[in-house]
């Protein structure tokens, strides 16, 4: 064997450095490595003019009565792309690109989300839009992208439809739960639980039917001997949930499924507590802290929520993220975000700074912002993000993920007061992610 | 007692209590509109804006019934202020009701994006005062000691301004003036500060409103927008200024929507529309309206 003399090892010595200042400019960023002790979500600045830079529209309300969903994913995805940006950002063409978001301000009005989204893509020219809280923005702002060859990443509507065979088009990815998952992974949980009498109470448009249903469906087939013993459907924003809740207390029932979100879910929450019931409220957005904290003691225990990421520090991944951003929170001063509401992610909070991530990868993985490659590359992808499995299936664009139900109990480590999940079951995704659209041409 | 007589009982309960907070908030817009003539678009701002203002009471002094005496003050102060500064010079200036009804529509976005860039837009926790919570039992029945006292508190209310309108001295002249202005200044009586006492008493009323709502409803941004097209429905279907109208369709409305939730839900919101067009349609000035206005 010849041995090496001096000016060999100079040379391999030299590749070795040359090798190192090259990968230097590889290697990918990962969660939770960048100065996340810098990110304020009430003061962040991206300059939109930069050049050699991501543009991300963000389609969401951040004015009108809605504003504060668009806060939330304001910060949601600020986490995610300022640990990315101060890790130097996503290698793109060659060179590390920092991310810039760009508000796109739907006001939770189709005409005005329309706007946003033609602005978005025609004066800011973003190579990406994510987007968008309620289906029939997010419909618009799928349209809209796909009109424009930009890739439109749902990260916040659940109906099943926007994907159906009417409404999927190819620049289109969610990476969200489904209506139908959600559903599912509640009635999975039952199947071997004691309570066997539900009464459904859901907003009435598609979103709460579409639950409702799948609910229904599901738990007929995990637990034949459950019941429904009565269904409501109220309109959107209801003042006095009082005639319902007496009604619901009449039936007999021994679990009450509702999907309803903010402000319907935090007035129902209020006004349970008011009649003094003790049947149990079940679904995504039982576990909102600042409702239970009104409610005093015990703060909701016995509540039930199913959500794509629980909050779980028994769980590696998740409990790094969940410290790290309850760390975090902590420094946090604005009233926006000092409530005990961004106290710990998880659940819908964590949803959209996961789908940033993922999206993220996608790219660099992509190596260039060129949409078609970005599809290509992302249909059929499987990730790890905080400890949980994440598929984009290729026909449809749906993301699978298990499922996460936990009945909530107080006292807990997390909340002071309000109720917190303990102990988190996981619904694999086999069980709960619903089969391929049918007619979608991709899928058949 | 028999289940069904329950149901019946806690459903009409249900309906008298949020009907008197319906009319809680209404009898304020009805009333400055009977004596002033001020269609208040800002009226349900001036609501939510109480809502908020309790939240913040009760932060610095954690008693609820502080609240419930400082927040109605400062709404009504600030509705004087409102009056005195905007409105008068509108009417001054004989723009009409078109102005006046621009106006309150620009004050009600003012509070509505300060109440944002104060308070956030998050919704923010209000919980029941400990007196007030808890449940009250009588024949079997268990109703919220909370809902009964908005039942109690807009009893109070409206026999105060009962008192006030028809059995004082002051309610004469709040009366003359709204009937007569010309004439009232003629005796020597100051009719444009009868104008903002009027005005100031109205907010003050949505005032109380937004406090007594506060622990029973989320209090977000979008609250206004939540109670302010009931009130309105209440008014324009009692007949616009009519206190009795008022009282009268408000308990209605909330009747129809605990009785409607528990027989007929699918049919239930549309109900109090339903009830509208009925009553628009055969008295079109509302059940107790003047044609005049």
């Amino acid at each position: 064997m010849k041995v090496l003399n001096v000016k060999g090892y100079l040379f391999v010595l030299t590749l070795l450095m040359m090798g190192l200042i090259f990968c230097n400019n590889c290697i990918a960023f990962q969660p939770l490595a960048g100065d996340i002790e810098t990110f304020n979500p009430s003061f962040q600045y991206f300059d939109e003019d930069a050049d050699d830079v991501i543009k991300i529209g963000l389609l969401w309300p951040f004015s009108g009565p809605a504003a504060a969903n668009g806060a939330i994913y304001w910060l949601q995805i600020g986490w995610a792309v300022h640990d990315i940006n101060t890790q130097g950002g996503v290698m793109v063409d060659g060179k590390q690109k920092k991310i810039v978001l760009i508000k796109g301000d739907t006001q939770m009005e189709p005409a005005a989300a329309k706007r946003a989204a033609e602005k978005l893509c025609l004066q800011d020219n973003v190579d990406i839009i994510m987007g968008s809280t309620g289906s029939h923005i997010a419909a618009i702002g799928q349209n809209v992208a796909a009109k424009y060859k930009k890739i439109f990443v749902n990260m916040a509507s659940y109906s099943d439809t926007l994907m159906d065979q009417d409404k999927f088009n190819k620049y289109t990815f969610r990476t969200c739960s489904t209506t139908s998952m959600l559903a599912n992974g509640l009635a999975h949980f039952y199947a071997n639980r004691p309570e066997k009498d539900f009464y459904i109470l859901c907003q009435d448009y598609a979103y709460g039917h579409e639950f409702a249903e799948n609910f229904v469906q599901a738990l007929a087939q995990v637990r034949p001997d459950a019941r429904i013993v009565g269904k409501d459907f109220h309109p959107l924003f209801v003042k006095d949930f009082a005639p319902y809740l007496s009604k619901i207390q009449g039936a007999n029932a021994q679990v009450i499924i509702t999907a309803d979100y903010t402000p319907d879910s935090n007035n129902l929450t209020k006004q349970w507590d008011q009649l003094g019931m003790t049947i149990p409220l079940a679904g995504p957005f039982v576990l909102n802290p600042l409702a239970l904290q009104s409610i005093g003691e015990p703060y909701g225990k016995g509540f039930v929520t199913v959500q794509s990421c629980l909050l779980d520090l028994d769980k590696p991944g998740n409990k790094e993220f969940a410290l790290a951003w309850n760390t975090q929170w902590k420094r946090w001063k604005d009233p926006l975000y000092s409530t005990n509401l961004f106290q710990w992610t998880g659940s819908t909070l964590a949803q959209a700074t996961i789908g940033t991530y993922w999206l993220m990868h996608v790219i660099e993985k992509a190596g260039e912002l060129n949409p078609d490659k970005i599809v290509a590359t992302w249909e059929g992808d499987q990730t790890i993000i905080f400890g949980n499995l994440y598929s984009m299936r290729a026909c449809d664009h749906q993301a699978m993920f298990n499922m996460h139900v936990s009945e909530i109990e107080w006292p807990n480590d997390y909340y002071e007061k309000s109720a917190g999940p303990i102990k988190v079951t996981a619904i694999p995704a086999e069980k709960i992610v619903p089969p391929p659209p049918k007619g979608l041409k991709n899928c058949q | 007692m028999n289940p069904a007589t329950a149901m019946y009982i806690i459903q009409a309960l249900h309906g008298l209590a949020y009907g008197m907070l319906l009319f809680l908030v209404a009898s304020g817009l009805t009333l400055i509109f009977g004596m002033v003539g001020i269609l208040n678009m800002a009226h349900a701002s001036l609501f939510m804006l109480s809502a908020y203002l309790c939240y913040q009471v009760l932060a610095f002094t954690n008693s609820f019934w502080m609240s419930l005496f400082l927040a109605p003050l400062i709404t009504a102060c600030l509705g004087l202020l409102l009056e005195r500064f905007f409105l008068r010079k509108v009417q001054a200036h004989g723009l009409g009701h078109i102005a006046e009804l621009l106006l309150t529509m620009g004050i009600s976005m003012v509070i509505a994006e300060s109440v944002k860039s104060i308070w956030g837009t998050e919704s923010l926790v209000i919980s029941i005062p400990p007196s007030l919570d808890g449940l009250a039992s009588f024949a079997g029945i268990h109703y919220p000691i909370y809902r009964l006292f908005i039942i109690g508190l807009s009893f109070c209310i409206l026999a105060l301004l009962v008192t006030v309108l028809y059995k004082t001295k002051l309610g004469k002249i709040i009366r003359a003036t709204a009937s007569d202005p010309g004439m009232v200044s003629i005796l020597g009586i100051n009719t444009p500060k009868v104008f903002a006492g009027v005005f100031a008493l109205g907010a003050w009323m949505a005032g109380v409103a937004g406090v007594a709502a506060a622990p029973m409803l989320t209090v977000f941004p979008g609250l206004a927008d939540q109670v302010g097209m009931d009130a309105f429905v209440v008014v324009v279907v009692g007949g616009l200024g009519s206190l009795l109208g008022a009282f009268v369709v408000s308990l209605t409305l909330g009747e129809l929507n605990s009785f409607g939730v528990q027989f007929i839900p699918k049919l239930a919101p549309v109900l109090v529309f339903g009830f509208m067009a009925i009553v628009l349609s055969l008295k079109p000035n509302g059940f107790f309206g003047e044609g005049d206005h």
